[in-house]
């Protein structure tokens, strides 16, 4: 499974946590109240935070604020989504050019970021 | 035995405290290429970061707002700090926004590594100036008046109280002012309950409200006072703010009024014309612009540019040139509605901002100006000097002052390239800034 693959909201509700942790791309998954449900271990890697320290935390307060705005977080507001954008993150403290991809199915409060590495 | 520290634990807790560290930092060479950075850094700079690239280099990332950041690291220090809570302003503002600035300082550690520390300082800039801009005003305040009087208002603006103090400096007496709104009572002019309302805002945001103006008396005599609006009293039900007060104290200042208008007169002036300069005709323009959209209203700008000013002035020296642009800004001030903002916005060039202005109505004050530059008669030791000047106007719908400015300025381009002593209405096509050829039709119809 890759990066770009569609349809990709049904495919990634369908793997399993250790189907998710041997992609080769980041995966967070929030809740409707932006609350961290799951954190890959791409992601973890790529972030140097353990999944224990980010799961139950508000994601664009407590673990991303960099993603607090009208590109990222507010985008998610919409009902059904995907979207990919380029855009540059700090995984600890490089600046790092990625793409997001921003995902929502408009049935269930779940909302995916994936984060790859452009 | 002390225990051994888990470090990969630690590291995870330091690196989460990094990234939510709510000011930006990053670390740096001496040729400004940067090697570490935390999120609120990127998200600080991210507007100046030109699409497509990432954060290289700190340098050509803050040249254009901060050119002079190689002079500083070139300072000879071994370490220590290079500059200290250093403004970098990011540019223009955004419609209804702050212009943004920023606070920078850049610590050298050794030759080859410097951290930057970058904070937002937008909001406290705004409230600066918002207070620089009523110094002014609190001087005449202090400097003591001859009658005073304070009143309380509701949320509404509705006087609720009203004493002895009102009744003597205004002549009412409190069974006929309370329950109405304090437009009708404490401004003269047209009542405006709306205006009146936009006070009580600012002075719920900013803490205080303070204004000038012409008051009228029950027995039909005015006074010149100051107004200053503050709030007191907050009654809350649950989350909700249920109901405000303000007390409003009213100074009666004729007699200071002269030395109060001269202050004013300095900081808002263009010292050469009197009109509002730059930078004080943008600041209301702005401000006025977000009133009239907010309460539905159509604003008009119109640019007046003076045509071959630079022939003028070689032709008939300086001091021609500075008399042509006083007497033309005489007629822009004499022609236009005493509500009308007239600023000069560089050598030649004038505006004015007509609220609540329909663009045909505009069309004719432009033209009036138009034709009153051409009818002046100057004299240049005995030989007559000929004015004219190219007027384009433009509709704002928005609050977006910046696109209002750019649209009159392609009508003036237009008016300047169809033979100047004209004026030129903007059209709804969009125009480039300045175009590389003048468009096939002078005037654009709306």
């Amino acid at each position: 499974m890759t990066f770009n693959d569609v349809p990709i909201i049904e495919m990634l509700s369908a793997m399993d946590d250790a189907a998710l942790d041997g992609l080769p791309f980041g995966v967070v998954g929030l809740d409707g109240e932006n609350m961290v449900e799951f954190y890959n271990a791409h992601e973890e890697r790529y972030s140097g935070l353990p999944r224990g320290i980010v799961v139950g935390r508000h994601f664009f307060s407590d673990v991303a604020p960099c993603m607090n705005n009208y590109m990222v977080a507010e985008r998610l507001e919409e009902a059904s989504l995907d979207v990919t954008l380029p855009y540059v993150l700090t995984f600890r403290m490089r600046p790092t050019p990625v793409r997001l991809r921003l995902l929502r199915a408009s049935e269930a409060p779940r909302r995916w970021v994936l984060v790859a590495r452009a | 035995m002390e225990a051994e520290p888990d470090l990969a634990a630690e590291h995870a807790s330091l690196l989460q405290f990094l990234y939510i560290c709510p000011h930006g930092l990053a670390q740096f060479d001496r040729s400004g290429a940067i090697s570490m950075l935390n999120p609120a850094f990127a998200c600080l700079a991210m507007p100046l970061l030109p699409p497509g690239e990432t954060f290289g280099n700190l340098i050509d990332l803050l040249r254009p707002c901060l050119p002079e950041l190689p002079s500083l690291l070139e300072g000879s220090a071994a370490h220590g700090t290079l500059c200290d809570g250093m403004r970098v302003h990011l540019g223009p503002a955004a419609p209804g926004q702050d212009p943004r600035v920023l606070s920078l300082t850049v610590v050298r550690m050794d030759k080859d590594r410097h951290m930057a520390v970058l904070s937002d300082l937008t909001r406290q800039v705004a409230q600066e100036r918002r207070l620089k801009e009523n110094e002014a005003w609190f001087a005449a305040l202090v400097q003591g008046a001859d009658d005073y009087a304070i009143l309380d208002v509701d949320g509404g603006g509705r006087v609720c109280d009203w004493n002895v103090s009102g009744e003597r400096l205004f002549g009412y007496a409190a069974a006929e002012v309370v329950g109405k709104h304090a437009s009708e009572v404490v401004t003269s002019g047209k009542p405006d309950a709306a205006a009146f309302g936009d006070r009580l805002q600012e002075a719920s945001r900013d803490g205080w409200h303070l204004d000038e103006g012409w008051r009228r008396r029950a027995d039909g005599g005015r006074f010149w006072g100051t107004c200053m609006v503050l709030p007191i009293g907050i009654a809350v039900e649950g989350a909700r703010i249920s109901s405000r007060r303000y007390l409003m104290v009213v100074r009666d200042i004729t007699q200071r009024r002269h030395s109060a208008e001269e202050l004013r007169r300095v900081l808002t002036a263009d010292h050469l014309t009197g009109v509002l300069n730059r930078r004080c005709f943008l600041e209301r323009a702005e401000r006025e612009l977000l009133r009239q959209v907010r309460h539905g209203g159509r604003c008009c700008i119109a640019m007046v540019d003076v045509d071959h000013f630079k022939a003028v002035n070689d032709t008939y020296g300086h001091a021609a040139g500075d008399a042509a642009l006083r007497a033309i800004a005489e007629v822009l001030q004499t022609e236009t509605h005493e509500d009308d903002l007239v600023g000069r916005l560089g050598g030649e060039e004038f505006a004015v901002m007509m609220p609540a202005t329909t663009p045909e109505l505009a069309e004719q004050v432009a033209e009036r100006l138009r034709a009153g530059v051409a009818a002046l008669r100057l004299e240049h030791e005995g030989q007559p000097v000929l004015l004219t000047a190219s007027i384009g106007i433009a509709e704002g719908g928005t609050a977006d002052l910046k696109q209002l400015l750019v649209d009159a300025d392609a009508a003036l381009y237009d008016a300047k390239h169809s033979g100047r002593d004209r004026v030129c209405r903007s059209g709804r096509a969009p125009l480039a800034i300045k175009p590389a050829k003048p468009p096939a039709v002078a005037i654009a119809v709306v």
